[in-house]
């Protein structure tokens, strides 16, 4: 298996494409039977929100009921369950803040409340917007359109509000959870040379915002070079020569989730950068590989090339200083 | 507060309802709620719970690591052989106030250790201070004749110059291992403050490197290579201020960053008997100081669901270090000034809409301009090729780029379970000094999501992309002049098409996802460059929790990058062409078991095996194929937490690491076997490395 040959393989990940876009046309609008129900508990969450018959008692009303389980009673060791803390739920609508008003649910529990996570009746976009009323802020600011939120990622898929300490806060868990639809990266980051994600020493928010950015792939920074200046100041420069691809996109030599060859390249030297020179001179030769030399052992072009990312040496129009 | 809310309010309302044509009360926020039957005189909270106090626990651990070869350190986290200790906690205090601390700290003592302290009232203030360390791991056995001496890489005094690497007669004498690696300490110091319209954060941020990496030097044909010595700095400072209305966010961030190199130069002397003239050493200019300061304002309009985003940006990055002279061996040429008055100005604004326009439709819209403008002072430089012999003057190039992007997409929810997304994106960019003028590319895409049943679910995307630009002109600031048919690949025409597919199921206990993508870049105008690149893959995972105690999972990720590029050795027509086929493979499994022993022990096993590799192929009439490049990793990591008392705990953790890499580049290589390269010799990789670690932890 680990050497399976990638000739079988490829025509099998093409065939798939084909196979399952033919079950998506003749399924795609058929509603599945148990949606039916779900649109039923959505219309009636919508319709208990407007009324808004909040309970007698509040918080003490749901645990009446509620209080055996741990995992609503563990509301209370993180701030969305104290009292104290202005802004939080706790302190204005209470359970109901989040989970809509009680109405007729004391009444034998059957009438639904507002539920979140992958198994909840109500879409993400409307569970998403409980979470959104209080946390607008310059980190989510760009949530509405970006990315997850396209893809009708709820914020309860990734964060948990019953707990003293949401797990995704922490630096391992954030990795997981993030890989868990993030294959390609996840395959990525355990590639031979890779940003240390796979031991957690970095985490994916460190360059991406998962609540959306202004940037493209929800960087946070502007583009995807002052997002590499952030921890690489030293390639920032300017310096007196520039190499313009450098300056333009550290992505067009380098994958920064991980690859195969060393230093996060996409392709190996020579070659790489025979992509892009052959000049009248060494660059158009054909660099062989049965003999170790110059042009492909070592540093290869960077053997005498040595200033790739740029030169502030007077005499380093070549990139040789 | 109305005050401050009411202009924006307006200018809000304005342009809502130009975008607005059918608003919907969508969602349960808290705006929104009704509140006309509340009765709070109740609500007594006499059930809820109130955890105040300190809780957590704190851990002191001593571990034995294989720091033979000090790539396991990249697994470890330490490249120390021998026996290493460190600190970790997770403590939390809370007031009944509100007021909390929480300090968390893990490794604390290694090289990648982490520690942090926070104290505020959440949603009120917060101060932090944290520490996070970096290490990266090359290698330990780099050899080299070389040893540093007053900033200089110097050779042992007996040393014999020859003319080529098998002639220096003291190589195999003076050689000694030397370590390739980097290691990062970071600091931060962070406040914010919520007031009641407001947001206010300042943040100052200390990030020293140390330690060597892989550098070359070269004098004329001869080239050696080098550990760079890496001793710098970087200061950073932001802040930034948020104010809020009903329907509104506004702000300004701003960001001071200035970069301190300690080195000023990489020195050596020359282990080549001078071909001719007296170059018996050399300098390469290493990064360096520089500063960027950032100013940038937000805007955040929103109406139900209909939201704009407005932003502007300034940066300006600038860089005057004093020049070293355009040669170290005799005398140099005056050069134009002693600094380069180097000066970059980045100017962005962006405007971004989404919203629902009825119960089915949301589109999404955006326009970004971003523009580079490169002010460094242009002048004519001395060009000493590598510090032997004045081959000409050259001016210094200004690269500018202005990027515009337009982006148009809908989402169309054909029912609650499936959706289609839809989509258009428009990139333009003009260049200066490069051999396009301008490059642009129009990209297609859809996207078709369709939760099948609440257990299954699969979408399928597609996008293409067409890639063309002006005129394709070989630029004529180079020295040698380029092959007029090579295509640079980053300017070439290109026709991308890619796909995703993926499907999972999810039911209880039980999960599962399938994954599966391809790409193919097509550069339709290129004879002499890339010409084509063809990456696919898939991936397959699973997790089963097998009861309340024991999980499982298991994953496997396989992916393909096959490249064609095309090069003429005769400056004409191609005459030799390259493949490189780039694999990967990864598979793992785990195992959670806990509440083992009378709930007092749990276990945790990983394993993972990753390989990769890169066949490489230049054909010109003959097949060359290289020699073998490729990496392979067994991991597994496994833990037992018993607890030992109601307060103490042990955990043991084993982590095992089976590595083996190959690069053609200098596998097998001695450090003289390349007559113009005084190489490192061999970097390959091949251990097996073991770190056994034990942690007391006590209950708070």
């Amino acid at each position: 298996m680990m050497n399976m040959d990638a000739t079988g393989i490829k025509p099998l990940i093409q065939g798939s494409f084909i196979a399952i876009l033919m079950l998506l046309s003749i399924n795609a609008m058929a509603t599945p039977p148990d949606e039916q129900s779900a649109l039923e508990i959505e219309q009636i969450l919508d319709k208990k929100f407007a009324e808004g018959q909040y309970s007698a008692k509040g918080a003490d009303s749901c645990l009446t009921c509620h209080r055996k389980s741990q995992t609503v009673m563990a509301l209370f060791d993180g701030v969305h369950g104290s009292t104290a803390l202005k802004g939080s739920p706790m302190a204005d609508l209470q359970c109901e803040a989040c989970h809509g008003p009680l109405g007729k649910h004391n009444k034998g529990g059957k009438e639904p409340m507002i539920t979140f996570g992958a198994n909840s009746p109500v879409p993400p976009a409307k569970q998403n917007s409980v979470c959104m009323s209080c946390h607008n802020d310059d980190q989510r600011m760009a949530w509405n359109g970006n990315h997850h939120d396209t893809a009708d990622v709820a914020c309860a898929d990734c964060h948990k509000v019953h707990t003293a300490h949401d797990p995704i806060s922490t630096r391992a868990q954030e990795v997981a959870v993030c890989t868990s639809c993030h294959a390609q990266q996840k395959a990525d980051m355990h590639k031979r040379s890779a940003h240390p994600m796979q031991w957690q020493q970095m985490v994916c928010s460190d360059c991406h915002n998962p609540h959306g950015s202004l940037s493209d792939a929800s960087l946070k920074q502007m583009s995807v070079n002052d997002n590499c200046y952030a921890c690489h100041a030293e390639k920032r420069g300017p310096k007196l020569w520039e190499h313009a691809p450098v300056t333009d996109n550290c992505a067009s030599c380098h994958n920064p989730h991980g690859s195969v060859n060393e230093t996060m390249l996409i392709a190996k030297p020579p070659q790489l950068c025979q992509q892009c020179h052959a000049s009248d001179g060494h660059t158009s030769n054909a660099v062989f590989g049965n003999t170790t030399n110059a042009f492909n052992a070592g540093q290869s072009c960077m053997n005498c090339h040595s200033q790739v990312h740029g030169s502030n040496h007077p005499s380093g129009k070549l990139l040789q200083r | 507060m109305t005050h401050h809310t009411r202009v924006p309010l307006r200018l809000s309302t304005l342009a809502l309802a130009i975008l607005s044509t059918t608003v919907l009360g969508e969602g349960y926020g808290l705006a929104s709620a009704n509140r006309d039957n509340l009765k709070t005189e109740a609500w007594q909270c006499k059930r809820c719970a109130s955890n105040t106090g300190t809780h957590g626990t704190i851990g002191v651990g001593v571990a034995h690591n294989d720091g033979e070869d000090s790539h396991f350190g990249n697994t470890s986290g330490t490249d120390k052989d021998g026996v290493v200790a460190s600190l970790e906690g997770d403590i939390r205090h809370r007031a009944a106030s509100g007021y909390q601390t929480h300090f968390t700290a893990d490794k604390l003592g290694y090289d990648n250790g982490f520690a942090q302290l926070t104290t505020g009232k959440p949603g009120q203030y917060n101060i932090s201070a944290a520490y996070r360390a970096i290490a990266h791991y090359d290698t330990n056995q780099a050899l080299t004749p070389y040893h540093i001496q007053a900033d200089a890489w110097q050779l042992p005094q007996q040393w014999q110059t020859g003319a080529t690497t098998a002639q220096m007669t003291d190589l195999q004498s003076s050689i000694q291992p030397t370590s390739l690696q980097v290691e990062r300490d970071r600091y931060n110091l962070d406040a914010s403050y919520i007031g009641s319209f407001y947001r206010a954060e300042l943040g100052y941020q200390y990030e020293q490197r140390q330690g060597h990496r892989r550098a070359s030097g070269n004098l004329l044909t001869n080239s050696t290579m080098l550990t760079e010595r890496i001793d710098d700095a970087t200061d950073n400072v932001t802040a930034k201020i948020y104010l809020n209305g009903t329907n509104w966010l506004a702000g300004i961030e701003t960001q001071l960053s200035h970069y301190k190199n300690d080195q000023q130069a990489l020195r050596w002397q020359s282990a080549f008997a001078p071909t001719f003239g007296a170059a018996y050493s050399g300098q390469n200019a290493v990064s360096p100081d520089n500063k960027a300061y950032r100013i940038a304002g937000n805007t955040q309009l929103s109406s139900g669901t209909q939201h704009v985003l407005m932003h502007i940006g300034f940066t300006r990055m600038t860089q005057d270090q004093s020049y070293l002279p355009a040669t170290i061996n005799g005398p140099s040429p005056v050069l134009p000034t002693d600094n380069l008055a180097g000066q970059v100005d980045i100017t962005e604004m962006k405007l971004n809409y989404s919203g629902r326009v009825s119960r089915a439709l949301s589109l999404r819209a955006s326009y970004d301009y971003r523009d580079r403008d490169n002010k460094t002072q242009v002048d004519l430089y001395p060009q000493i090729i590598t510090d032997s012999y004045l081959s000409g003057y050259a001016h210094n190039l200004e690269y500018d780029r202005t990027a515009q992007q337009a982006k148009l997409a809908a989402k169309y929810r054909l029912n609650r379970a499936a959706y289609i997304d839809i989509g258009y994106d428009y990139d333009h960019n003009n260049y200066s000094d490069l051999d396009r003028q301008n490059l642009q590319e129009s990209t297609l895409f859809a996207k078709i999501h369709y939760r099948i049943s609440t257990q299954w679910q699969v979408w399928l995307k597609a996008s293409g992309s067409d890639r063309t630009g002006s005129e394709y002109s070989p630029v004529t600031t180079t020295v040698s002049p380029s092959n007029p048919l090579l295509r640079k690949s980053y300017l070439a025409d290109r026709e991308r098409q890619r796909y995703g597919l993926y499907g999972s199921y999810a039911t209880g206990a039980f999960s599962a996802s399938a994954n599966a993508h391809w790409m193919q870049d097509d550069y339709t105008d290129t004879l002499i460059g890339l010409t084509k690149v063809d990456t696919q893959g898939y991936d397959l995972s699973a997790q089963y929790a097998v009861n309340d105690n024991i999980n499982l999972n298991a994953f496997v990720n396989q992916d393909w990058r096959d490249s064609d590029q095309a090069g003429s050795s005769n400056f004409g027509a191609p005459n030799w062409y390259a493949t490189s086929a780039a694999k990967s493979t990864l598979i793992g499994a785990g195992l959670d078991y806990a509440n083992l022993l009378d709930n007092k022990l749990k276990l945790g096993i990983d394993y993972t095996y990753a390989d990769g590799q890169n066949d490489t192929e230049v054909i010109q009439g003959l097949r060359s194929p290289y020699d073998s490049y490729y990496s392979t990793r067994h991991t597994l990591n496994t833990f037992a937490n018993y607890q030992i008392s109601d307060k103490f705990g042990l955990r043991f953790d084993w982590i095992f690491e089976q590595y083996q890499d190959a690069d053609w580049a200098n596998e097998g290589l001695a450090p003289n076997s390349i007559p113009n390269v005084l190489s490192f010799g061999d970097l390959s990789h091949d251990y097996n490395a073991h770190y056994f670690g034990l942690t007391l932890s006590y209950q708070l």
